[in-house]
This record gives C-alpha cells, structure tokens and sequence, in this order.
C-alpha cells in the first residue's frame, strides 16, 4: 500500500494545473468568508446590546460565547457547503480515466488496485485540506477580540475533515461508476443530499426503518463536533463511511466486468 | 456446484450479521439474543472464508478470476462487519467534552442513574418549534439519551398538533411530560437537577400514599367547597403521591404504604384507642402531620401531643396589621421565616386563615428535638381572651397575650436511643403541627407561598432524601470588543483578501504552465 505516491503526486499536479480546484476553493472560500462575517456580525451587534442592556439578566441564559453563537452555525453551514462541493471535486478522478482510456495504461503499472484508489483519495484529500485549512484564519481573526475555546473549535474542525473524508470516498465511488463526470457528479450529490434528508426519516416513515435512516443521516452525526463533543460513536460513523466506499470502489476495480 | 452451495453459507452468515446488529441496537434488553445471533453469523463467515481460502486468495490476487457473485458477497461481508462496529459504538457511548465549562456532560450521579435504568422512560415535550430555548433542551436530551436506550423523547408543537397538547391538558409552552409505567411527571423549568430529580419521582417503586384522617369533622379530600381538601389532593397527587382517606376506628393499624398520616383540622376530640395507634406509627417510623385550628375542644389530641412536646395554647394569632380578607384581623402573615430545613430558601409569604400558636412545650421529653418552623411578622399576637372577641374587637393585652412573633408551625424529631452506653440516638419519626388546617383549604391554597410550604412539608416528612442537587454549569459569557474601524478588517480579509489570494495563486501557477507549454 505504501505506494500509493507516484498516483498521489500526478493527481495531485493534475488538480493544481487546472482550474477546478482552485474555482472550487475560491468559491468556498468566498461562501466561508461570507458566512463567517455575517454571523459574526451578529455576534458582534449582540456583544454591543448585552453592555447596554437591562437584560442582562435575561441574557445570561442565551450563553452568548463565541462557540455557540459564532463557530457552531458556522462549521454548521460549512459542512452543508463542503456536502455541495465534493462530488464537484472527486468527479473526474476515475471518470475522466476511464473516458480517455489512460485507466488502462495504468493498470499496466506495477500498482496494486489500492494504491490507485488510495493515491487518488489522498489527492483529493489534500485539496480538500487547502480549501478548509485558510478558513482557520476566521477563529485567529476573532482570538484578536474575545476568548476563545480552541479544544472545542478543533474538535469541530474535525468533524468537517471527518465527513468531508466520507464524502469523498464517496464521490471516488462515483467517479469509478461512470466515465461520464457529470453523471458521477449527479449522482454522488444526489446520494449526499439523500443521506442528509435520512435525518428526517424518523418523523416519516414509522417504526425500526425511521430509526436505522435517521441514524445514517450525516446531520446526525455532524452536531455533537460543532458542540464540541467529541462523540466516538460519530467519529466510528463517518470512518465507516469513509472505509466503506473505498471499499467499494476496490471491489469494483476488481471486477471484471470493469476491467472488460 | 459445489461452490455455489457454499456460498449459501456466506450469505446467511451476512444475513445473520445484520440481523444481529439490528437486533442489538433495537431490542437491547434481549442482548442475549442478538449475540448468539451475531456468533453465528460471525462463524458462517469464517467457516465459508476457511473452506475456500483458496478461492479468496486468488480473488485478492488476480483479478481476473473475480466473479460476478463475488464481489457481491465481499461487499456484503464489509457491510455486515461496519454495521456491527457501529452497533457496538452505538450502546457503548464514549464521549469528551472540551467545552470549557462542560456544558454538555452530564453529572456522575445523572449517568449514574441513567445507566442503571430499568423501566422505558418517555418524555413529550411541547415545544414551538422556534423556541428559544427548546435547541437548549433538545442538547440536554440528547445527552441523557446518550446513556440509556429506555430514555425517549419527541417534540411536539402544540400549536400544529393541537389535539396530543388537548389530551395531556398542556396550558403552556416549554412544557415537558414525563411518562414511565403509568406514572407521570411534569416540569417546565428544564436544567439537569430538575429533570434528573424527576426522573427518580417517577422511578419510585413503592408509589407512596398520603392518608388523611377522616371521622372527626376533619376537612375532606373529596369536598370541592371553600373549606375543602380537593385542591391539595391534586396537588399531592401531581407530585407522584397517591392520596387516600381513612376512618382510624375502622382499621386495626396504620396501613403500609402510608408515607405520611395528616390530621387535617378535627373539631373533635380523638378517641384513646385511636391515640395509641398513632402511637404505634411512631414507633413503627410513620410520619404525621397534624392541622390543629383554634377553639376546638380537643384535650386528648393535646395531650398527645403534648407527650411529643408540643404545646397547643387555647388563643388566636391576631393580625390587625396586614389586612388579609378585607382587614380581618384573624388572618395573620408569615413572611420571614426561622432557619429551618423546610424553609431554607423559601421566600415566599404564607397566610392562616383562623390560627392559634403551636410551640415547644415547657418540659421537653428527652428522645424529642423540636424547632419552630413559621412564625407570624412581628406585629401580631395571640389573643388568649376569646371570650372578649365575641363583643368587642381583638386588642393586645400586654401580660395576658402573647406578644408576636407568634410561632404556628413545628416540627418534630423523635429520635430513639440505639446505644444506651455512648448516648446514640436514631431518628425514628418526624411529626408537625400547624395551628391551622385552612391555610391549605380550597379556597386559599393557590395563593401566596401556602400551597408550596405544605409540600415541601410534606417532602420533609417523607424525607425525600433521593432528590439530589446538581451544581448547575457556569453560564459562559464571552462578549467581542472591537472597534468600528478594526471591525472593517472582517469583511476584508475574510471575504475579498483571501480568496484573492488564492484566485491569484492559481492564475499564476496555471499561466505559468501554460506559457511552459
């Protein structure tokens, strides 16, 4: 498994010299950049009222601090951002392969199946980690002018580099279906999108199915990071995720109606 | 063939796994079950994996000799054994908080209960669904949830379903019904000691009962009049307690399941064979209540208590100050109160309705500790010339009358001696005396702090010592300073500077690239 390099390193060069990846983080970071100050604001303005308000009282019990009313809608937001991105990232990893037939000329390489996929993840990976990593500098900006809670700020990080790893494992999946992008791109969102709405299926649908779907929803495991909990049976969940569709990808890869 | 026939045995053992998993997250009371379950689908597998290694082998190796079939079966395999992980994680909850102030643990003494929970707990909480506060509680449910599957909640807005809030006859928002096993429990101020404190109300196992005495001219928890006791039937019953009557002549002994034993307001005497039953349930531990008003012609119920060292005087509390009533003078005013277990924090005034005074007698038995419990405001008295009342209006006699604080409430430990030799003394019962029965009548019971001192009495006497207190967390409290100008840093930098960072890294690298080209 340990070589995974060379296929790391041409995906990766593959990503910076072109476009997408860089459309992808710049419109992240615009959306986060966004976000983060209009929530901020909010803060802010509320900052300002509680100084001068009678209600102080009252207030105390709202828990005015940066983690619940600034970082927990945020990193909130972002995952639902990030859900929306992902599939536009992983996309062409295996699609485009397959479409210009250079899938092939790969498989004459000495490279095991799981080299391919896993150079391809920690590729996308790493981009994934340049679109989140500059948005750090929101918690730093704001460390300028209140306290902050940097052990529950991280875990809710991550949280967001958790399920965004889920989620790409799922796009790759996709990728690998099809050698059209748009179709994969399709159908990982639309799959993404389901799996987020499963958080309402225990209102819906009744009895033992409600509870299974709802517990495959990502919402329901994404709030105890944003909480700053760090929750093991959530972390479990997006690592399922995450190895699951690897997995799925490699024994697809394998098959040889794939091959053919 | 031969192949395919086995392969019959991986897919059960799948099958097997699944249902194993689902059984053991749904039905957790039956884990048993769900094990065995999980251990035979778990040997199928390798029972299946052992025998055709062989093939597996050559299916991890040359990827060729994959069939169709297989992968099915292999992504089962993984499918069953991730579900099962999670269904492990899923009842063994693990969990750090890294708030600062722990806002979200739970205390010890709350996972502690949660963990040893034996009985379905289900709370339905009635919410509009943009409360302020109801994220508040739904992380707060969330957590206890997280440690016991028999703990369940739901929400529900009763203004979208209108018709549940009708039948649990919700009459505000924010409320929370508890319900388990026929017992229920209502709360509306929602923080962790109050919902952990109503948790173990509703998990008592013996339902206790409250019995009121009957056949003297007590007051009578059926009578829906001014003077009658339905009011604070409910009350009680609202907290968990079942609330029965008995007529003492009729009985052989106090009954077993009676917590407390109230004498609400006789006016007349009580009989001896009565007296020694009650006796007989203090020394059996019981605990007892007595109302006593004033002018009522009970010398045996006096003496009784007496024994206990309690001393009824024949006067009434007059009150010429505080004008309840339309300036009735035989209403007096408690509103500070003694130290005392029952009014610890209480802050709330109480009113009696026709008081007379309930003190410690001049000569204390020794196995008694006695302590005043309420006492009127300081400008009251207690008349003792209660024929001069019948002509002319009540005025203090300095000498004669008692002069105020006036006590009207005690209560009664009556301890027994369990090792002559070092002095020990155990508690044995408790007993109080209020020198009114009306303050708690229809009529009066849902002003000032009356109906709540009767019931923390009443939680006094049942020593509801299982109700704890939890520290509540630090409220957190970070405010932003900033100033207007420094505050334009936030939309720059965040909003325009770093993306155009990146914007023109990526111009750069890609231009590069392509000038190279």
């Amino acid at each position: 498994m340990k070589n995974f390099f060379p296929v790391y390193k041409k995906e990766l060069q593959s990503y910076f010299y072109s476009p997408i990846a860089y459309v992808i983080i710049v419109v992240f970071l615009l959306l986060a950049g966004y976000l983060f100050y209009s929530i901020t604001n909010f803060y802010y303005l509320m900052s300002q009222f509680y100084e001068t308000s009678k209600y102080q009282a009252t207030m105390q019990n709202l828990d005015l601090n940066v983690r619940e009313r600034v970082f927990r809608p945020l990193l909130g937001n972002f995952s639902i951002a990030i859900l929306v991105l992902m599939p536009l990232l992983t996309m062409r990893l295996f699609s485009e392969e397959k479409k210009t037939k250079t899938i092939e000329l790969l498989f004459t390489y000495p490279l095991k199946d799981e080299d391919i996929i896993l150079g391809k993840f920690m590729a996308s990976f790493t981009i994934y980690m340049a679109m989140l990593i500059p948005t750090l500098l929101y918690p730093v900006l704001l460390s300028f002018f209140t306290k902050m809670e940097w052990g529950s700020l991280m875990v809710g990080y991550l949280g967001l580099v958790l399920s965004g790893a889920a989620f790409l494992a799922i796009g790759i999946f996709f990728s690998a279906i099809t050698e059209n992008q748009i179709v994969s791109a399709v159908l990982c969102f639309g799959v993404l999108l389901l799996f987020l709405l499963f958080r309402w299926a225990k209102e819906v649908v009744s009895w033992w199915i409600g509870e299974i779907l709802t517990y495959l929803s990502f919402m329901s495991h994404s709030e105890s990071f944003t909480k700053g909990l760090l929750n093991a049976q959530d972390v479990v969940f997006y690592l399922t995720f995450m190895f699951f569709f690897l997995f799925l990808t490699y024994s697809l890869l394998s098959s040889k109606k794939w091959r053919g | 063939m031969k192949y395919k026939d086995s392969s019959v045995i991986a897919i059960i053992g799948v099958v097997l796994l699944f249902l194993g998993s689902f059984l053991y997250i749904l039905l957790p009371q039956n884990k048993i079950y769900s094990i065995i379950i999980l251990l035979f689908g778990l040997a199928a597998i390798v029972f299946y994996t052992y025998s055709h290694w062989k093939e597996i082998n050559i299916l991890f190796t040359y990827h060729a000799a994959a069939r169709g079939v297989n992968f099915f079966l292999t992504v089962l395999i993984v499918l069953g054994i991730l579900t099962f992980i999670n269904a492990i994680s899923a009842r063994h909850p693990m969990q750090i908080d890294f708030t600062k102030s722990k806002k979200f643990s739970l205390s010890d003494q709350t996972q502690k209960i949660l963990k040893n929970l034996n009985k379905e707990v289900n709370l339905t909480c009635f919410f509009k669904t943009v409360q302020p506060n109801r994220k508040e509680v739904e992380d707060l449910l969330k957590q206890y949830a997280l440690y016991s599957y028999r703990f369940k909640y739901k929400f529900v807005d009763p203004d979208r379903k209108p018709e549940i809030a009708q039948k649990y006859k919700i009459q505000n928002y924010g409320t929370i019904v508890i319900e388990s096993e026929g017992n229920e429990q209502r709360m509306s101020v929602i923080d962790e000691e109050n919902l952990t404190n109503a948790l173990l109300k509703i998990l008592r196992n013996l339902k206790k009962s409250i019995y009121f005495v009957k056949g003297h001219g007590e007051k009578e928890i059926t009578d829906t009049d001014k003077k009658g006791y339905v009011g604070i039937k409910e009350a009680i019953e609202q907290e968990n307690y079942t609330v029965k009557d008995m007529n003492l002549m009729s009985e052989k002994q106090i009954p077993e399941d009676c917590a407390v034993l109230i004498i609400p307001g006789p006016d007349k005497d009580y009989f001896d064979r009565e007296l020694k039953m009650l006796d007989q349930y203090i020394d059996n531990n019981g605990k007892i209540m007595v109302l006593i008003d004033p002018e009522v012609k009970t010398p045996e119920l006096r003496n009784f208590l007496k024994k206990y060292g309690v001393k009824l005087s024949e006067d009434i509390v007059i009150d010429m100050v505080s004008g309840l009533f339309g300036n009735n003078p035989f209403v007096p005013v408690a509103s500070e109160y003694p130290v005392h277990e029952i009014t610890k924090n209480f802050k709330v005034a109480t009113f009696y309705p026709l008081a007379r005074s309930v003190e410690p007698a001049d000569t204390i038995p020794p196995e008694v500790s006695i302590n005043i419990m309420v006492q009127t405001i300081p400008k009251t008295w207690a008349e003792t010339d209660l024929e001069s009342l019948k002509i002319m209006p009540p005025i203090f006699q300095r000498g004669r009358d008692k002069e105020g604080p006036v006590p009207v409430a005690v209560s009664v430990n009556i301890n027994q001696e369990v090792d002559k030799s070092i002095n020990k003394k155990e508690l044995k019962s408790k007993l109080i005396v209020f020198g009114d029965s009306d303050f708690i009548s229809n009529a009066s019971l849902n002003f000032a702090g009356n109906k709540d001192i009767f019931l923390n009495t009443i939680y006094w006497l049942v020593e509801e010592g299982e109700l704890i207190s939890i520290r509540p967390k630090e409220k957190e409290i970070q405010l932003m300073f900033i100033t207007e100008r420094l505050w334009k840093l936030f939309f720059w930098l965040p909003v325009v500077f770093l993306p155009l960072v990146v914007l023109s890294a990526g111009t750069f690298v890609i231009y590069n690239r392509r000038r190279k080209k």
